[in-house]
């Protein structure tokens, strides 16, 4: 059946959706975090880092099994993501009227505040591991080409497609099959409604930002296992591209953020071999701009009111 | 006069030097429909925020129930039992309505950290039948897994009110409940209210409607720049001059 296709295209396409995959993963920790708070965390690429170099730091101490590292990648993932809650949200948090809720003023402190932490983390890694690649030891690297007739697939991204297909599942029985779930939707649908039900608001945005930085932690791991290098820029790209991916995808809608995550990833792959390296940039920012210009909600948001 | 459900002691709230409440006490008894009633800007709003302990009052005490809940958090006195709506409305409208009125539910579950993680089958039937017991009373059950935002802004007003009873309160207060209702959807609340006060449920409501407020309270206060100015049986209150020259008389002049 592959003789209707180019190989060559498919396997481009492949490389595109493990792409876009971890784009994804990055854009739910964007979405969740953006739903319980209407503020962006612009520290999110800095978590994915940091996942990654945890990662690094359990290999190079405990030189523990794959899978024990992703498992204690996603323990830093929680710690980390309820630190940055501590440190660069609650503090503008002290308020809980409706006043405050929609002030402009605060929201755009709270972003600026992720952003610092974003900028100060990225800082401090330079100097403290250097600017530099660092590798992931051979042992640990998922470079091992898996041969599927005439495709090859790295077991990088078998890892990487099974990582997001696990964490979409356990996410959709989180939010639909959970209390927390049912709480968390609560909060980002109305705070001030949540917390008169008797939903501890605070709790919720704190576990929020625990489950969306466990994601971040693991894509970063993730994908400095399959490409073997890791280094504190590392969060910057992906973090921008998930945000487009949110963006595009209405903001408010987990789907929409994974789907346009997908679809950036297969535009970038496929812009690259066709048209040229430097295209694939241009294209994603290209396609966010259309969305921007016709879809002002995204192309997945939903017509509901936020407060 | 019956029980006391809930008691205000010389209540003061002040934001700078502003004073929104000042020294109001008064007991409110368990049973029955109290109005609150003043000009705009009396102070009807921060009352209610100070009992549901969203603002924290900067001089004396709420009791409900016998215990002491000035200074509690928010959700913890919604799970004591005094639930709350809205004058705009406040429903969770990308959830369904069953998923609404479950989240009134499940805080008056107990839990601990654990069970949050946990599936909600342990509890769901619990959940679940006090879920359906508040759609039934509301009348909502047709709807369930409607989202909330395809509803009309009526329904949305008895969706809130079934969140708020699947919190099993002991008081319920309504701010406005008739803004923005027709002639015969305000008739159809008046009767609902009434049949929850019979069944036991206390309710404190604003309103503006001064006939609703006749037609189905039996007690009235009548705040006026902060202070409580009058209360008793809506025709007292409603015969005292004093409330006359500040609320009735300035609306009719």
């Amino acid at each position: 059946m592959l003789d209707f296709f180019d190989v060559f295209l498919v396997q481009q396409l492949l490389n595109g959706l493990a792409q876009g995959l971890v784009y994804a993963l990055i854009a739910i920790g964007f979405t969740l975090i953006f739903g319980v708070l209407n503020v962006v965390n612009f520290a999110h690429g800095e978590i994915y880092m940091l996942g990654a170099f945890a990662g690094l730091l359990a290999i190079q101490l405990l030189a523990p099994p794959a899978f024990a590292v992703l498992l204690l990648v996603a323990a830093a993932g929680l710690v980390l993501g309820v630190l940055l809650e501590r440190v660069a949200f609650r503090p503008f948090r002290r308020f809980n009227d409706e006043a405050s809720l929609k002030s402009k003023a605060l929201r755009e402190a709270t972003l600026l505040s992720s952003l610092a932490i974003s900028i100060i983390t990225r800082e401090l890694m330079q100097l403290y591991v250097g600017a530099d690649m660092q590798s992931i030891p051979q042992a640990y690297l998922l470079m091992t080409p898996i041969q599927l007739g005439p495709l090859s697939i790295a077991s990088g991204q078998v890892l990487i497609f099974v990582t997001a297909l696990l964490m979409f599942l356990l996410l959709q029985w989180l939010l639909f099959r959970t209390r927390l779930g049912l709480s968390i939707r609560a909060v980002s649908n109305n705070r001030l409604g949540a917390l008169h039900v008797g939903i501890n608001v605070n709790h919720i945005i704190i576990a929020t930002f625990a489950i969306g930085s466990l994601m971040g932690a693991v894509s970063g791991i993730v994908v400095g296992l399959y490409s073997g290098n890791i280094f504190p820029q590392m969060g910057f790209s992906p973090g921008i591209k998930a945000f487009v991916a949110m963006v595009m995808g209405g903001l408010d809608s987990i789907p929409g953020a994974v789907i346009s995550a997908i679809v950036l990833g297969l535009c970038e792959a496929l812009s690259t071999d066709f048209v040229s390296q430097g295209w694939s940039e241009l294209i994603s920012y290209g396609l966010l701009l259309i969305t921007l210009l016709y879809f002002p909600r995204g192309l997945f948001g939903k017509k509901v009111e936020r407060v | 006069m019956s029980e006391t459900l809930l008691e205000l002691k010389q209540l003061s709230l002040s934001y700078g030097g502003v004073h929104a409440l000042e020294d109001i006490s008064l007991r409110l008894p368990a049973g029955g429909i109290t109005g609150l009633i003043g000009p705009n800007g009396a102070g009807k709003t921060s009352l209610f925020n100070v009992i549901t302990g969203f603002s924290r009052p900067s001089r004396g005490e709420v009791h409900y129930a016998g215990q002491r809940i000035d200074g509690l958090p928010v959700p913890q006195i919604a799970r004591q039992g005094i639930a709350r709506t809205f004058q705009n409305l406040r429903v969770f409208p990308g959830m369904t309505v069953f998923d609404n009125v479950s989240i009134g539910a499940l805080s008056q579950q107990r839990f601990g950290w654990r069970a949050l993680w946990s599936r909600q089958q342990h509890s769901a039937q619990a959940v679940s039948a006090a879920t359906w017991a508040a759609l039934r009373r509301t009348g909502l059950d047709g709807l369930a897994f409607e989202l909330a935002a395809n509803l009309s802004y009526g329904k949305r007003k008895y969706l809130e009110i079934a969140r708020a009873l699947a919190l099993q309160p002991g008081l319920l207060i309504l701010d406005e409940p008739a803004a923005g209702l027709n002639d015969s959807e305000t008739a159809a609340l008046a009767d609902f209210l009434g049949q929850l006060s019979q069944e036991g449920l206390s309710l404190l409501l604003v309103e503006h409607d001064l006939s609703l407020v006749k037609k189905i309270c039996n007690h009235v206060l009548v705040l006026s720049s902060g202070r409580l100015l009058a209360e008793g049986s809506p025709e007292q209150v409603m015969r005292d001059p004093a409330v006359i020259t500040s609320y009735l008389g300035s609306e009719e002049a």
